[in-house]
């Protein structure tokens, strides 16, 4: 009766001692996962800070190398970042004329002018929605940086003026920029000059595009 | 000497000391709003910007960068009827991000809706929609969820024993990762213009404020005259530098806050680049500091209680379910401090008071009491603190509806049922 007390009371001992060993592995996994949680956090932490910092920084040979090694992880999760903020230079250009030529089935023609932003200053939503095509316009006023776009650009004017008696057949894209001068100094006034236009892409409309 | 562990310790705590997650609540907000903004000025120009027959189509898109990248747009959205679904889904995740509402779930859903518009079309954005997609990455992984949100209340009444007390101290290094990435903006910004001519000579400005079509205002003299652009084109410098380099420093931080938001604001008179100058404005006041907002907060409930008069008196019984959790509900709601809680089981609510109420026994779950007049129980209770906090206002109907108690009961066994792990909801106690 009193060994099987005894061993009653050794085998609650062990338990309670297991118990209590248990405890202590559970806390040191616990301990070594919140340990190797933070160095993960850590090193996320150095390196999206340092790839961004790297992204931000002027143009460089050490930082055009470095970008072009890293932009695809970042580029993949949304994350490339480019702050032009008028910088190095803002555009001395007044305002931007991008048009479209555009040829009708008939042999008649017509100028069109992509959105023009200071048209809709009154109308503050309608200003804040057309922005986007101001941002677009500016990509197609340095053509040659961005040829893969001109495509679009065209269809799109011809979509704008889709007449199905007589569809467009050519577009013709030109700019026609407007050159903010510098005054002299004590004698400010808005100066701009016309710069000549340029045509910089030629489109034969296809049925399916309209 | 440099001392390694000096230089450890710093690092965890500016990355890893808990911190109030008031700051990056309030961010969450603006943010959530600047996003909703965001959905309604695209909304008006969606199909001729991310549909079908788009400005850019999406092979001219993928041309440009060939790089893989996360594009909801391409891999779900084939006609401009699911786009129209997937931007109703945007704005609504959107508003539940302002709302605190399944806070880390609408984070994600506007994170990804980001990105994919950026994939769709990257020639259509601005660098403030690059700080829109950023900052969302960041904030799925912060505790923006932890304060001045909807999930916060209603984990009053789905946690087991009732969520209680001011909201917890977090890890604040998803914060701390925004605030990095929002100092670098201001270093881009500052590093690249220091390379150009104009901003050195000073005749920047001119030519930014002379582009018609980004003009909102134009001051007659100011923007003209040479001199006064020099003097804006070097302030511009000084202040991108400052945002930088010197909001780091303690002392200096509110002040240059300030000053970051009255450039910003002037950029905006001057300017129309949308949503831009919000954003940044957004971004600055995520570097308030939590001592700052309980100032705020304190000044805020001194002017309340002025207008307001003394505090409401509510009594509750702590021992009671779903008093407590109606108690807890309601200083949640009281940011300004407009009523004032006991717990009946408190021994200084008996000497406070004299008489207590017998909360229990009447089935009442508070009682208020107006200073000069007597106590009110049941509904009347609970309309004397809609009165302060309108908020209240819902729960009227959810307590004292007839018939709704036992089908709110009904409800909770069912839940109760189907997620043990998890709370009865109130009318089991209520009951």
């Amino acid at each position: 009766m009193a060994s099987d007390a005894g061993g009653q009371l050794a085998q609650v001992a062990d338990t309670g001692s297991l118990k209590a060993k248990m405890d202590a592995s559970t806390d040191a996994i616990g301990a070594a996962r919140k340990t190797d949680k933070k160095a993960l956090l850590n090193l996320f932490i150095i390196c999206y800070g340092l790839g961004s910092f790297i992204m931000c920084c002027p143009p460089s040979k050490f930082r055009d190398a470095t970008v072009s090694a890293i932009k695809p992880l970042f580029d993949c999760f949304g994350l490339y970042q480019f702050f032009y903020m008028y910088a190095p230079d803002p555009p001395s250009v007044h305002r931007i004329h991008i048009c479209a030529d555009i040829s009708f089935a008939d042999g008649t023609s017509r100028v069109w002018e992509f959105p023009a932003l200071d048209s809709f200053k009154s109308d503050f939503y309608k200003h804040q929605s057309k922005h986007r095509y101001y941002q677009w316009k500016y990509y197609l006023f340095f053509p040659g940086a961005y040829p893969q776009i001109l495509p679009d650009a065209a269809r799109w004017a011809a979509r704008m003026n889709r007449d199905p008696k007589n569809p467009p057949v050519r577009v013709v894209l030109f700019n026609r920029p407007e050159i903010t001068l510098l005054p002299a100094v004590d004698t400010g006034r808005v100066t701009a000059l016309a710069a000549p236009g340029s045509e910089f892409f030629t489109y034969q409309v296809r049925p399916g595009d309209l | 000497m440099i001392d390694l562990k000096a230089i450890l310790k710093g690092w965890n705590e500016f990355w890893f000391a808990p911190e109030s997650p008031v700051p990056v609540a309030v961010f969450r907000i603006l943010f959530g709003l600047i996003v909703l903004q965001f959905c309604w000025f695209m909304s008006g120009e969606l199909h001729s910007l991310l549909g079908q027959k788009a400005i850019v189509s999406q092979a001219a898109a993928s041309a440009w960068d060939p790089n893989a990248r996360i594009n909801l747009l391409a891999w779900l959205v084939h006609s401009d009827g699911a786009l129209d679904v997937f931007w109703i889904v945007f704005t609504l995740a959107a508003a539940c991000l302002a709302l605190g509402l399944c806070t880390r779930l609408s984070a994600v859903i506007v994170y990804l809706c980001l990105i994919s518009c950026d994939a769709r079309n990257p020639f259509i954005f601005t660098g403030a929609d690059n700080m829109l997609r950023v900052e969302s990455f960041l904030l799925v992984f912060s505790q923006c969820g932890a304060a001045l949100s909807l999930d916060r209340l209603l984990s009053v009444w789905l946690c087991k024993k009732g969520a209680q007390g001011p909201a917890r101290p977090g890890n604040p290094w998803a914060l701390r990762l925004l605030q990095v990435q929002i100092a670098l903006c201001y270093w881009a910004a500052y590093s690249s213009k220091i390379t150009g001519g104009t901003w050195i000579d000073g005749s920047a400005v001119y030519y930014v404020t002379h582009i018609v079509e980004e003009n909102r205002y134009a001051l007659p003299y100011v923007y003209d005259h040479i001199w006064t652009c020099r003097l804006l084109s070097w302030s511009t410098l000084a202040i991108e530098f400052s945002l930088a380099a010197l909001i780091w420093f303690k002392e200096l931080r509110l002040p240059l806050i300030i000053t970051g938001i009255l450039f910003h604001a002037m950029l905006d008179f001057t300017l129309i680049i949308p949503q831009f100058q919000t954003v940044m404005i957004a971004s600055l006041i995520s570097f308030i500091e939590p001592g700052t907002y309980a100032r705020m907060a304190g000044w805020a409930r001194a002017q309340a209680r002025r207008l307001a008069g003394e505090p409401l008196v509510a009594v509750y019984d702590g021992s009671f379910d779903l008093s407590r959790r109606l108690a807890e509900t309601v200083r949640r709601l009281d940011v300004f401090a407009l009523v004032k809680l006991i717990d009946l089981r408190q021994a200084s609510a008996a000497s406070a008071f004299g008489q207590p109420p017998a909360l229990p026994q009447a089935g009442e779950v508070l009682v208020t009491k107006v200073s000069g007049q007597g106590w009110d129980s049941g509904l009347r209770a609970l309309t004397r603190v809609a009165w302060r906090l309108p908020l209240v206002c819902i729960l009227c109907p959810l307590l004292y509806m007839p018939g709704l108690g036992p089908l709110l009961a009904g409800i909770a066994r069912l839940f109760r049922r189907l997620y043990p792990g998890r709370a009865p909801v109130l009318p089991e106690s209520a009951a």
